[in-house]
């Protein structure tokens, strides 16, 4: 099986100074002390891509940097899924014996470390060079035109998306490392700049810094026994123009071989963990996955469905959203903060018994799923 | 040989919305491209579409991905669904809506003629 032993996470936001190297070193040395590891004890490395040191060898250069020796080391990268997929691989790694200890690491100065320019030239790469970019569209574009879509079909209206956001900084107003702890109202979001209709400037996430890690072992720990029960991958699309439709993304498919995997039922999860770069995002994966009926998440987020202190909190963090969004980092933090409250070490508290996280993380525009279960042992 | 792509853009240029179908399984292609990625057939041959169809998907751009771009906003991007089946990004006018009946231009944008999808179809 494979334990969850450390986690580290960076506070997010505008950390001037620092840099790619210095935020995954700053994550990977708290891990380690959490884990109770010295360096020498790490065999597997798996590393994000970073956008402010793009490098084609990451893993190894973070390796002589932090002075690691793994037997196996690589970075990879599917966008927003990137610490999905490194933590379902580092489960793989341990369970089939290639390693014993593996680190995942990520981490970049995403907001200081590069200009405006060159941080949307970066990003643009999302969209087809050929027959999307052409048209001046944006990240925020390719999501408003997913949100437009599913808001006809569905009947979701500005309000309801704003009813998400809200619900993250309810969160990150508890979390001393957000990039954004202020508290707002849906009428904030609703006042907030247009950025691509129908998404406001509060309906996006933030380009923060930050780092963040995470220990995966085959030996199971003492205390604290948090496994990955379950892990599914489904991958629909790559250019938003090939979405075969904008109101079904397969993220269900992700999640049902994951939970398959754990031997459970979606009713059995106590804490929720959603990808969140666009309140649309959030909304439609916990439409789709099955947390919430069709129409529905917003009305449940406005009852409170998703507080600390319901029966399932959601991005108790802030999320994306509101905790911060620095590249693979910004991913990984919703995992550091699942098995943190899993074990009863995290900032906010909820006020319900947990022992079952749900993880899914979206790469591209609503493209590449990956889902995770973490379970604490009984 | 010409790519795909330029021959897309050259047909923009003189007026012309072209699209691709394989000639292996038919299937129309969303992305003009030198191999089908339904089947894997590379006889691919060009149609030239009526420009009739309906809007699936609008967004209004307020926040320019370029500087350059900036002076041009708020500038709307529509996915709209083409009468022979397929699926194309292009440019609207700012009030189109969803669902709404449209037919193809051309407008200029950012150094190349773009396709621009007006209000009402004279043909369906």
């Amino acid at each position: 099986m494979a334990w969850i032993t450390g986690t580290g996470l960076t506070p997010f936001g505008t950390l001037t100074g620092q840099d790619t190297l210095s935020l995954m070193s700053q994550a990977a040395t708290e891990a380690l002390a959490e884990a109770n590891l010295e360096r020498a004890a790490i065999d597997g490395l798996l590393c994000g891509y970073s956008t402010t040191l793009p490098h084609l060898m990451l893993s190894t250069v973070f390796a002589e940097h932090f002075g690691l020796k793994p037997s196996y080391a690589h970075a990879l990268q599917i966008g927003g899924a990137s610490g999905g997929a490194m933590l379902m691989l580092a489960a793989i790694l341990v369970d089939s014996g290639q390693c014993e200890r593996v680190l995942v690491v990520a981490g970049e100065n995403r907001r200081t470390g590069q200009s405006r320019s060159s941080a949307l030239q970066t990003l643009a790469q999302v969209g087809h060079p050929d027959y999307e970019v052409p048209f001046g569209p944006t990240v925020p574009a390719y999501y408003g035109l997913v949100a437009s879509r599913y808001m006809y079909d569905y009947g979701v209206s500005e309000i309801d998306l704003a009813q998400l956001a809200v619900v993250m900084r309810t969160h990150a107003s508890h979390q001393s490392g957000a990039h954004f702890q202020t508290p707002m109202t849906v009428e904030d979001v609703l006042a907030s700049k247009p950025i691509a209709s129908p998404l406001k400037l509060l309906d996006c996430c933030p380009v923060s810094d930050g780092g963040a890690a995470l220990i995966i072992s085959r030996e199971k720990p003492h205390d604290a026994a948090i496994h990955i029960g379950g892990y599914g991958q489904w991958h629909n699309h790559q250019h938003i123009t090939m979405a075969p439709s904008l109101t079904a993304f397969g993220s269900d498919q992700a999640a049902e071989k994951a939970l398959m995997m754990a031997g459970i039922m979606l009713n059995e999860i106590n804490l929720a963990y959603i990808y969140d770069s666009f309140t649309i995002t959030v909304l439609i994966l916990l439409e789709e996955i099955g947390f919430a009926p069709r129409g529905q998440a917003a009305a449940m987020a406005a009852n409170g469905d998703f507080a600390l202190d319901s029966r399932l909190p959601l991005n108790t963090h802030g999320g994306l959203l509101s905790y911060g969004h620095a590249g693979v980092a910004g991913g990984m933090a919703h995992m550091v903060e699942a098995y943190r409250q899993l074990t009863g070490t995290a900032e906010n508290s909820t006020s319900k018994e947990t022992s079952t996280a749900f993880i899914h993380s979206d790469g591209g525009v609503m493209s590449s799923h990956i889902s995770l279960i973490l379970r604490r042992e009984a | 040989m010409n790519k795909a792509v330029d021959i897309f853009w050259q047909g923009c240029e003189q007026g012309q919305l072209k699209y691709q179908q394989c000639q292996s399984c038919q299937q129309i292609q969303t992305f003009p491209s030198e191999i089908c990625p339904n089947c894997g057939g590379t006889d691919l041959i060009w149609h030239i579409s009526g420009g009739s169809g309906t809007v699936y998907a609008k967004t209004i751009i307020h926040r320019a991905p370029t500087p350059e771009l900036a002076e041009q906003t708020p500038y709307a991007i529509v996915l709209v669904n083409l009468a022979e089946g397929f699926r194309i990004m292009g440019h609207t006018s700012l009030d189109v809506e969803i669902g709404s009946a449209v037919q193809v231009e051309f407008h200029p944008f950012a150094k190349k003629m773009i396709p621009f999808f007006k209000p009402g179809s004279s043909i369906l």
